[in-house]
């Protein structure tokens, strides 16, 4: 639900870091890193995306790269790493803890930004 | 001639919110604010929860000072609920957000006074999904899980239950006529959050067992304590 929000800061944090590169022509990509463990439908994101890049000509035929990563838990009674499958539970497979902390799948973070540059001598 | 460039970084792109939800944080701590953020889907009983928790906190310590914000997509009804209960009370209006963010609270806590409070309520807007999102600055996380919602909501909303510090599962006087296992439930918190609080509760007068109630208001006061000592 709030993933238009997101798509918004997306597009806002690409073209603050992309003022620092004055030379910048076109945004080709952005690539993201989505945790599983997080609250974003990577349908909609892309969707709001696709609806708010034509506001700024430099992301007009930018496309967005999702790249999903995998929720890893550590259990907190043994301290073993196993992946979340959100279909059979939580816990941990070899002894039925619950969840320390995460090693990965909580990620929202923009990775890479590919983009095209006039080349000065050409 | 084009050149293609790749340009490789790390842009959290929740760090704005989080560092005025850090700003909030300093706000309540020069203050000797706690902050508890009430988290819910809509109808499980934060309004109502919140104000028996402060009649209960006031007749425990009559010098404590309890103030709440009201996050409402639309009107001030939970305000005016406050108002008529004694309690002073703010409204954040998000109009089309499903949910308050650090920026709204920011806003509010540099408008307003909260001078003098010594615990404060963050109602959310009620959704199990956003706010889970969006850190306020706050000390604590609780969600509510109405027992007639089904007991199957931490599994199917896991982000919301694996955050939080206390899990309250409301209006249990119902359990003789709804489909919902206390285990069950419990079970999947566990899971997801082995050092989650969790309580059974009912409002005071209801027919469920008060002693209950009087745990969590119990834990409330201690975690409010364990901030401000």
């Amino acid at each position: 639900m709030h993933e238009a929000k997101i798509a918004s800061l997306i597009l806002e944090k690409a073209s603050n870091k992309l003022s620092l590169l004055a030379y910048a022509n076109e945004v080709k990509s952005i690539q993201l890193a989505v945790g599983k463990f997080r609250n974003i439908d990577t349908e909609s994101l892309s969707f709001a995306f696709d609806a708010l890049k034509s506001e700024n000509r430099i992301f007009e035929r930018t496309t967005l790269i999702i790249d999903e990563i995998e929720a890893v838990a550590i259990c907190q009674k043994n301290g073993h790493s196993y992946s979340i499958d959100f279909t059979s539970g939580f816990a941990c497979p070899i002894c039925g803890g619950g969840i320390g902390r995460f090693e990965s799948g909580q990620e929202l973070e923009i990775r890479k930004i590919q983009l095209t540059s006039e080349e000065k001598n050409a | 001639m084009h050149n293609i460039l790749d340009v490789h970084l790390t842009e959290k792109l929740m760090e704005d919110n989080d560092q005025l939800a850090r700003h909030n944080r300093e706000h309540f701590d020069e203050e000797k604010i706690v902050a508890f953020n009430f988290m819910s889907a809509p109808g499980a009983g934060k309004t109502t929860l919140i104000i028996e928790l402060i009649k209960a906190l006031r007749a425990k310590e009559k010098e404590i000072s309890c103030g709440v914000v009201e996050g409402d997509m639309v009107g001030d009804l939970d305000t005016k609920r406050m108002a008529e209960a004694g309690i002073k009370a703010f409204q954040i209006s998000t109009g089309k957000a499903c949910h308050l963010d650090a920026s709204m609270l920011a806003r509010l806590l540099h408008q307003e006074s909260f001078e003098n409070t010594d615990i404060l309520f963050l109602e959310n807007v009620g959704n199990l999904v956003c706010p889970a999102e969006f850190a306020l600055g706050e000390h604590f996380n609780v969600v509510l899980l109405s027992v007639s919602e089904g007991d199957d909501k931490p599994f199917k909303y896991p982000i919301m239950f694996q955050k939080c510090d206390a899990v309250v599962l409301t209006k249990c006087d119902l359990l003789p006529h709804v489909d919902f296992s206390l285990a069950r439930a419990e079970g999947f918190i566990k899971e997801l959050n082995p050092r989650a609080s969790i309580f059974d509760i009912s409002m005071p007068g209801k027919l469920y067992d008060s002693n209950k109630f009087d745990q969590l208001v119990s834990w409330l006061l201690t975690s409010a304590k364990s901030v401000s000592s």
